[in-house]
């Protein structure tokens, strides 16, 4: 388990993460969030022993990173948004060299590098030198470093970054697939590609912590609102949608025609699962119930919605 | 570890074609040096006063000497631009994350990147080892001098080489690293020579033992003294130590 307690840090008189907390569960996806500028990448940096913070403390599995950083930079892989690659040296060597500084038994680097490369796809290209590579492929050597030691922790900044679609397509699913085996802290701009892989996620701007936890969790709790799509085989012009305001839990209604069906938007409390009472009234009005579904808020809205609460 | 990035440096080196380059013009202009410095010696062989070594003393004082003095100011140049790119560039590309995600201290990362400098250097010193060959060839038994002269090569590429090296870790820009440490090491050059004009015995003798030539000097001379060596590991040790600290440092 990561534990970040209250770390500051600063660079000359820019201050860049402000007294931050929270917690990353083992074996979880955690996304990180934030605007350019948020203090994503230094925290990031802080957390795999490459940064100390000013102050607070980052605890992994138990171990203070101030106190014993070498020996938390083994079980840590970390991606920074530009791979660390040395662009001279062909592929294959560049993981070989990784995984012996890294601490990986001479017996064993061959076997690891043969595991990471078949993982990651490098196969026809582990020949090849660095520098001449396309950007997907120094991406995935840059995911090969960071898990050729077989870290417990793996920390990816932005690593869909600047890839063109079928890459990043390619490396949601090796994120995905790192789970079985790791911890991942993911950081994105973009909140739909978090709400699709990640777990749980801490959202920061300006070095602040905006909200941590699971998805779930914060959908329920920071979206007081949700939108019920009621698809009915018709609705006469006189009948008046204001009987749905008998239920308490009915903010408003409207009527949507979409490809030739008709939609009721109800606006309801979102902290209470009313579709079961709503799917029978819909029925006893004679609507004619073709199918029911709750939006689910997207990150993208709870993003913004907790980036504004905060700045009021 | 030390090892593991000496070879990792060491390989860097000898697949760049600058290697091959500075080699090449090296010995180049060495043999051009040489050479001139032999024809000079034998064409004004009769007029140069004898000393008590006869031919041999003055083999060293026209030949031996100008010849390590000339290549120690080579070194001036070379050392830079072998250094240069050791942090600049790898800070530029972000590839140095490598290292400070690594279990590995700030000393190892030092020491394993210039380790593998001076073997470079020492590479390209070697292309003159024909040159005491040849001396040997024609006459000149005791080589002595050459062995003093190229151990202090060999000290002096070491502390120019920690400057280089401490140059590249504070900047981003290789070419900003080369002007910084050839302006450093000039800058020990220029005391050394401007003490000359001092009166005050003891400022000229605090600052000759401060500056590297003097110390090199008495290399040349075949006078091969433990407060050279220790002045010379000292000096190389300050500026390593600095650049780990300016590693430690990371504000970049």
């Amino acid at each position: 388990m990561i534990e970040v307690s209250d770390i500051s840090r600063s660079y000359g008189n820019q201050l860049a993460l402000d007294g931050l907390s929270f917690n990353v569960r083992k074996g979880s996806v955690h996304g990180f969030l934030g605007p350019n500028g948020a203090g994503k990448t230094t925290t990031m940096k802080i957390l795999a022993a490459m940064l100390p913070p000013d102050s607070g403390k980052v605890f992994i599995d138990g171990v203070d990173t101030s106190l014993h950083p070498l020996e938390i930079r083994k079980k840590i892989g970390i991606l920074l948004e530009q791979p660390p690659l040395f662009l001279d040296m062909v592929g294959r060597d560049y993981l070989e060299y990784v995984a012996r500084l890294r601490l990986v038994t001479k017996n064993e680097v061959k076997e690891r590098v043969d595991f990471v490369i078949e993982k990651l796809g490098l196969q026809d290209v582990q020949s090849r030198i660095l520098g001449n590579l396309s950007k997907g492929y120094k991406q995935k050597f840059g995911v090969a470093q960071a898990i050729v030691h077989n870290p417990e922790f793996v920390i990816l900044d932005e690593p869909t970054s600047g890839l063109d679609p079928q890459a990043v397509m390619e490396m949601r699913s090796l994120i995905k697939d790192l789970k079985q085996e790791h911890t991942v802290l993911f950081s994105s701009h973009l909140l739909k590609e978090a709400d699709l892989i990640c777990d749980e996620v801490t959202i920061i701007s300006d070095g602040k912590l905006l909200a941590s936890a699971p998805i779930d969790e914060i959908q329920g709790s920071l979206s007081k609102k949700t939108v019920i799509d009621v698809t009915v085989v018709k609705i006469d012009d006189e009948y008046d949608l204001a009987r749905f305001r008998e239920f308490d839990f009915v903010q408003s209604v409207s009527l949507i025609q979409k490809d030739e069906e008709t939609h009721l938007k109800i606006l309801v409390d979102s902290l209470q699962d009313n579709r079961e009472k709503l799917s029978r009234f819909v029925v006893e009005q004679g609507l004619g119930l073709l199918e029911m579904t709750q939006e689910r808020p997207d990150l993208e809205k709870i993003f913004f919605e907790v980036v504004k609460r905060k700045s009021v | 570890m030390i090892y593991l990035i000496f070879k990792k440096e060491l390989k860097s080196f000898f697949y760049s074609p600058l290697a091959y380059v500075l080699a090449g013009l090296f010995s180049l202009v060495m043999g051009w040096i040489f050479f001139n410095l032999l024809y000079s010696f034998v064409e004004n062989i009769q007029a140069l006063p004898k000393g008590p070594g006869g031919g041999e003393f003055q083999f060293v004082n026209h030949v031996v000497i100008k010849l390590f003095g000339n290549l120690n100011f080579l070194l001036l140049m070379i050392c830079p631009i072998l250094t240069m790119k050791l942090f600049a560039e790898e800070k530029k590309d972000q590839s140095i994350d490598i290292y400070f995600s690594s279990p590995i201290n700030e000393w190892q990362l030092v020491l394993g990147k210039f380790f593998a400098s001076w073997a470079m250097g020492a590479f390209i010193l070697s292309t003159t080892f024909v040159f005491p060959v040849i001396s040997y060839m024609a006459g000149v038994q005791d080589q002595s001098f050459s062995v003093a002269g190229y151990l202090g090569l060999l000290l002096n590429l070491a502390s120019y080489l920690s400057i280089g090296l401490f140059a590249s870790s504070i900047t981003k820009n290789q070419i900003i690293a080369a002007l910084l440490s050839f302006v450093i090491i000039l800058g020990f050059w220029l005391v050394s020579w401007i003490i000359q004009l001092s009166t005050n015995y003891f400022v000229v003798e605090i600052l000759k033992q401060a500056t590297m030539v003097s110390h090199y000097e008495s290399f040349v001379k075949g006078i091969l003294g433990t407060h050279s060596l220790i002045y010379y590991t000292s000096f190389t040790g300050f500026w390593l130590y600095c650049s780990k600290k300016v590693l430690e440092a990371r504000t970049w």
